[in-house]
């Protein structure tokens, strides 16, 4: 059971020095500068979500969400190994990112209006997802209409809490909810029967159903009643930081829409394609003109790959999760997925 | 008749006084200085930080549901009515385990002072076992296995009028519309119509905290009583007082002159704890408004604010009834 989630001391130490930045500091410099000169960067990453942000049999923490983190590292610093990780809940992320306890949030948080307004601006999306419902087989609902009077398992502050009130509301149909501090507790208290249904995105939906024992005296209901558009957050006025984040990313996209990958990546160096000329830093210079080294998607792409790579690895059809690309495919194989031109 | 002469400094005396009376004006002048540029320079860095947008925000609409609600609460309601539902949730929970852990502390305390080598060992073994166990982990444990134990809807448990199910304990309630009735709490589909609810998270959280804080409460009671002299039971034996109402007539209320000030502390610790109740997912002030109004306004810092302030207030509710309570039973004694 996730005691260290309740008692995580993460929450307190930046609450802490959220209060201390705002009572003693100043407002960050620049955060690209202060992670050149750590030395490494600090990621804010999900406490447990298989495929995401998870920790191995080894005690290593990995996942997609820590690839992205890699992928920074080595775009910024050349060397994927430079991160430090810091688990964190919602409280904990939205106070520690504006005072430098982190300086990014590679975490599953959806870009909202309130969030990007209220200082949290996200570079780019990198994963397009939608709320779902799970239900026990046995209970025989097929649909969220068959929900009407259920009583639904969820993490409190998540999106969920407001997508079910609206959808509900809507539909006309009656509910109770459960909101429980971490997406486990919720989970649990639903495979304990507290609750009807648990909602969440489909990938963590995927991430939990993909360690239970019984996976198939559960269903994931078809219909998806949101939009999640989830990526990367930094903290607002960081210009250079916010572009560091963003063409990572999107580097990591341009690299599989351009076949790169991270076995061909060097000797793509000497294709003679002008779009992977730009992307890998041969030629222009986007690289240093943002502050970082000219061949910074090369060392990414080196690092994890491009980003359908990191997707097979983590959370695609021969993971655990078993998650197809879907929306998240390429705009060329009738997916969301695209890059911004880089030119 | 003359007025009384005022009291007045003589020189002597202001001179000795003097550097006391500066030092501590100087004092008083740095330290409200630091508190002032303290707050200043928090307002203006948060702002610059993006971190504090002020109090507004609890005008605005909630759209979020809350599992318990003694006032009338919908999505539509603002903030500030999630907020005092989630203070008066937290107050009923304090309040119940605050009874209950006091009744059982009663029990164990006396339990542990009886003749009986039964009654004295279990009571100990009692407040050892309870004592040594994180809170945390003794309320997941009635959590998740009054969750387990109990049968779902369809088979809920029928004690007289009221249903026993996993998703709480269903009383019958008064309806007073249309006409005068009782509300029968029974099964429809997936969920009990009618009566009403007592949930397994207010259940699980109330019984951790009680058995808990009543091992700590039930060795301060013990050490009250100790503290009445052996003479005042004898003496009411001598009177002929059984032993339960000499323990409640002469013990208890001389005992309390000891317990109570420490009592008043272990239910201090007691409304602070209640805060685990995040864990298991009843909304309390800890929840919703440290929880779901901070994720949901972005507003981490005001809302954090709030969390403090209305626990200090409850602290300081509790320690104000307690003092009045001791005062009370002094002046008594004082008679």
């Amino acid at each position: 059971m996730p005691f260290q989630s309740i008692l995580s001391d993460a929450r307190i130490v930046s609450l802490g020095l959220a209060a201390l930045a705002a009572l003693a500091g100043t407002a960050r410099a620049d955060v690209l500068d202060d992670v050149k000169a750590n030395g490494a960067v600090k990621c804010g990453v999900t406490l447990s979500a298989p495929g995401f942000s998870a920790e191995n049999n080894q005690g290593k923490r990995e996942g997609f969400d820590i690839d992205l983190c890699k992928a920074i590292a080595a775009a910024t610093l050349g060397d994927e190994t430079k991160i430090q990780l810091t688990p964190m809940d919602l409280k904990t992320a939205f106070a520690g990112l504006p005072t430098g306890v982190v300086d990014v949030l590679t975490h599953r948080f959806t870009w909202t209006e309130s969030r990007d307004i209220g200082g949290l601006k996200f570079p780019k999306i990198m994963f397009f997802d939608g709320q779902g419902f799970v239900v026990a087989r046995k209970s025989k609902v097929g649909k969220i209409a068959d929900l009407n009077n259920a009583t639904i398992c969820t993490l409190q502050g998540s999106t969920s809490e407001l997508i079910v009130a609206s959808y509900f509301g809507a539909h006309k149909l009656k509910y109770k909810i459960v909101t429980f501090a971490s997406a486990e507790q919720a989970w649990d208290a639903f495979v304990g029967k507290r609750c009807d249904t648990v909602i969440n995105d489909r990938s963590g939906l995927a991430a939990r159903l993909a360690k239970l024992p019984n996976k198939d005296d559960y269903r994931v209901l078809a219909e998806t009643v949101s939009n999640e558009p989830i990526g990367p957050i930094v903290a607002q006025g960081q210009p250079r930081w916010e572009a560091v984040v963003r063409f990572t990313l999107n580097a990591l996209v341009a690299a599989e829409e351009l076949g790169v990958t991270q076995a061909n990546v060097d000797a793509q160096r000497s294709s003679q394609n002008p779009d992977v000329q730009r992307l890998l830093g041969v030629t222009g210079d986007f690289g240093s003109k943002m502050g970082v080294a000219n061949d910074y998607a090369y060392k990414a792409i080196k690092a994890v790959g491009n980003y359908g790579e990191v997707w097979d690895r983590n959370v695609g059809p021969k993971t655990a999760l078993r998650l197809e690309r879907g929306r998240n495919a390429l705009v060329a194989n009738g997916g969301l997925m695209m890059s911004i031109p880089i030119r | 008749m003359t007025a009384a002469p005022k009291p007045r400094l003589s020189r002597a005396v202001l001179e000795e006084r003097l550097p006391g009376y500066i030092a501590q004006a100087v004092l008083l002048v740095i330290v409200g200085w630091l508190v002032w540029r303290g707050a200043l320079n928090f307002q203006a860095n948060a702002r610059a930080l993006g971190l504090s947008a002020g109090f507004d925000f609890l005008r605005t609409q909630a759209g979020f549901e809350i599992a318990q609600s003694l006032i009338a609460f919908t999505p539509a309601s603002p903030y500030l009515d999630a907020i005092i539902v989630a203070t008066l949730n937290t107050l009923l929970v304090v309040a119940l385990a605050s009874l209950l852990s006091t009744l059982i502390a009663l029990f164990i305390a006396f339990g542990r002072l009886a003749s009986g080598t039964l009654v004295r060992g279990a009571s100990s073994a009692y407040v050892e076992v309870f004592r040594n166990i994180p809170l945390l982990l003794q309320i997941l444990f009635w959590y998740f296995s009054a969750i387990a134990l109990l049968p779902a809807v369809s088979e809920s448990i029928q004690l007289g009028p009221a249903l026993l199910n996993n998703r709480g304990l269903f009383l019958p309630s008064l309806q007073l519309d249309p006409q005068l009735a009782l509300d029968r709490p029974h099964v429809d589909g997936f969920e009990v119509s009618g009566g009403f609810a007592i949930l397994p998270e207010l259940m699980a959280l109330t019984l951790g905290l009680s058995i808990y804080n009543g091992a700590f409460l039930a060795e301060i009671f013990r050490a009250g009583i100790l503290s009445v002299p052996r003479g005042q039971t004898e003496a009411a034996a001598t009177v002929g007082l059984s032993g339960v109402r000499a323990a409640l007539l002469i013990v208890l209320p001389q005992a309390l002159r000891v317990a109570l000030p420490a009592a008043g502390g272990q239910y201090q610790t007691l409304a602070k704890a209640s805060s685990l109740a995040a864990a298991i997912g009843y909304p309390d002030i800890m929840q919703i408004v440290g929880g779901t109004v901070a994720s949901q306004t972005s507003q981490a810092l005001e809302a954090m604010a709030l969390v403090v302030l209305l626990y200090v207030a409850i602290n300081l509710c509790i320690a104000t009834i307690v003092a009045i309570a001791n005062r009370r039973l002094l002046a008594r004694e004082g008679r």
